[in-house]
């Protein structure tokens, strides 16, 4: 009777362990990621790692090329963009808008804003409307010529495991983008670079 | 104390069994409110209304679907990219999944779609993208297409409409190489269809390909108007697929495999034309009946059916020989409940129309107003076209369905049908 109710504790007892290390498993977490240190990649498939990692060499590579003429001051530039050629919906103009802002910050580039052209002649005819006195309108004429284009294509190769009895699926993704300076007056690539990514990612092909 | 456990064990069969037969209610009233020409009302029962995980990929189809019908593409568009996710996530064995399924039916399974049916989550979604001007994300869904079709291939090649889109999306985002090569695969497998050829000249010419530019025109039988600088390119949808049904394959009288067929049934291709100022217009025509390639795509599923049909009959068999040894009336109960349980799995994506239509109709720039004019054999539906604005060199797209789904018209006037604004 003795050795049965000490068996009966020990096993309450452990039930009770069972049942904090099962809750603590299924609790919730979240965590902090910082973008510009921790690398997180959940999946072969593009993600803001390999957009931290494109933007970083493409900014050492323009900070650092002697390519380009710059005798009459900073190069400046307008972008237009990078041309998605992959099979998956990525947002190309978070790529060319961070290395912009990174270019930007080194001091050692111009931008011009394609992207607020149009809004800015509505804010100057607005002002040339009457609305504005005179000595607080801009002067016209005074935009900046861009001496180059910053434009590139994003490419993409993907290659599954073909199908046969095996435990994993596996897939391998192959990204690269090209980049490219092109001067405006004389039609010559003056810089171009490339940033190439390949990943393979496992699942399991069996799960509960 | 053994009968007690067996009748446990016929009590918890028989709650499995009817949890494996239950059918979604909100997805079955979404999809009366759409047929019945409500698609906002099916679109509101599809958001607010909770429906199992089993039929999470039905819902996200059925969504995509009715938003696209309604016009509200980028919500189409958004509930496609859900379903895409879902599909890859789904996209392994599930051992409890499987296990309750071999002792039920597949009903109790998380719904994944026939392949015939994710190839066509990218065809939309191309329409969508286009209809919304947004031609490189067309053209990703282009490539998503493609990637179907490199393991499925076989199974859906007839579906000429899914790959003209891919073509047309490749030529709308600026890579008519990539079009090039998929008309000329689209012309060899056509048997050189004459609307094709005409696609594949002009795309050839654009690319520089004189040699397979001549070769291309040489089929077509007349030159567009040189005035034709644009081009009306309308996506038709008609009627309503014809869903699943069950066949079953007796064994002995007290045996029986269900397992999923689509209806045989020929139906006449949709008849169309073109009318402007009261005269015939020429126009390049794709016809498709969706039927004929989920039909396909199902049967190269069969052997994996057969299969798993095998399996559950030998475990149902089993299990009912094993409790009758201990139980003869328990025995019999569970294999009367065993029998009831065999049940087809029917699912499908039921809102898809029964014929896709991609029509083509050079037009100058301007203002034009047409009429198109659809027969299915049993209804014959005018579609009035006013005032689309038609820009040189560009393709204006439009996105029409008729028949079952069709958004109601507050006053119908016969049949007569004006399109949503997009």
């Amino acid at each position: 009777m003795i050795l049965s109710s000490t068996w009966y504790v020990g096993a309450l007892r452990a039930a009770a362990v069972s049942l904090v290390i099962l809750a603590t498993g299924c609790a919730a977490t979240t965590r902090t990621i910082n973008p510009a240190e921790d690398t997180v990649h959940y999946d072969a498939n593009y993600d803001f790692s390999d957009k931290k990692e494109i933007v970083s060499k493409f900014t050492d590579s323009l900070l650092n090329t002697t390519a380009l003429n710059r005798e009459s001051g900073k190069p400046i530039i307008v972008t237009y963009g990078i041309a998605n050629e992959t099979s998956e919906h990525i947002n190309t103009g978070g790529i060319s808008d961070d290395i912009r802002l990174s270019l930007i910050q080194a001091g050692e580039y111009r931008f011009v804003n394609r992207a607020q052209r149009k809004n800015a002649l509505d804010e100057a005819d607005f002002q040339y409307a009457g609305f504005v006195p005179p000595e607080q309108r801009i002067i016209e004429g005074r935009q900046l010529g861009a001496n180059y284009i910053l434009a590139g294509t994003l490419r993409s190769i993907e290659k599954k495991q073909p199908k046969q009895w095996r435990l994993n699926k596996r897939e391998l993704v192959y990204y690269s983008l090209n980049l490219e300076l092109t001067n405006i007056q004389t039609g010559e690539v003056s810089w171009a670079d490339r940033v190439e990514i390949a990943r393979e990612s496992k699942q399991p092909i069996i799960g509960w | 104390m053994k009968f007690m456990w067996h009748y446990r064990a016929v009590l918890l069969c028989a709650a499995v069994l009817l949890q494996g037969c239950a059918s979604s209610t909100p997805l079955n009233n979404a999809r009366n409110q759409f047929f019945s020409g409500q698609p906002q009302a099916a679109l509101e029962t599809l958001n607010t209304q909770s429906i199992s995980k089993r039929n999470a990929l039905l819902a996200l189809l059925d969504r995509g679907l009715i938003a696209h019908t309604a016009g509200e593409y980028q919500q189409s568009i958004d509930a496609f990219k859900s379903a895409t996710a879902l599909l890859n996530e789904l996209d392994y064995i599930s051992v409890r999944e499987q296990t309750t399924s071999l002792v039920t039916n597949d009903w109790v399974t998380a719904y994944k779609g026939e392949y015939s049916e994710r190839l066509w989550i990218h065809t939309f979604q191309m329409m969508n993208f286009l209809l919304l001007n947004n031609a490189e994300g067309a053209a990703v869904e282009a490539r998503q297409a493609l990637q179907v079709f490199d393991e499925h291939g076989a199974d859906l090649k007839n579906d000429w409409y899914s790959r003209s889109l891919i073509a047309m999306s490749f030529e709308a985002a600026g890579k008519p190489d990539s079009a090039h090569i998929e008309y000329k695969k689209l012309l060899d497998d056509s048997g050189r269809d004459k609307g094709i050829a005409r696609r594949a000249w002009q795309n050839a010419k654009r690319l520089g390909r004189a040699q397979d530019a001549d070769a291309f025109k040489q089929l077509i039988e007349s030159e567009t108007s040189s005035g034709d600088d644009g081009e009306l390119v309308i996506f038709l949808q008609a009627g309503s697929i014809p869903p699943k049904i069950s066949g079953e394959i007796y064994v002995d009288p007290s045996l029986y495999a269900s397992f999923p067929v689509y209806p045989d049934i020929s139906q006449p291709n949709l008849s169309i034309a073109v009318e402007k100022d009261g005269k015939n217009k020429s126009a390049d025509v794709v016809n498709v009946q969706l039927v004929d390639i989920s039909r396909e795509a199902l049967a190269a599923r069969g052997k994996g059916i057969t299969t798993k049909q095998l399996l559950r009959l030998a475990a149902k068999k089993n299990i009912a020989q094993s409790v009758s040894g201990e139980n003869e009336l328990l025995g019999s109960l569970l294999t009367v409940a065993f029998m009831a349980s065999e049940v087809a799995d029917t699912r499908s994506w039921e809102t898809l129309p029964a014929h896709v239509s991609l029509v083509q109709i050079p037009l100058s720039s301007g203002k034009h107003s047409l009429n198109l004019l659809v027969s299915d054999s049993i209804n014959d539906y005018s579609i009035s076209l006013s005032n689309i604005d038609i820009a040189p060199g560009v393709k204006t797209y439009r996105s029409i369905r008729v028949g079952a789904g069709a958004p109601r018209i507050e006053e119908p006037i016969s049949t007569e049908l004006t399109l949503p604004t997009p």
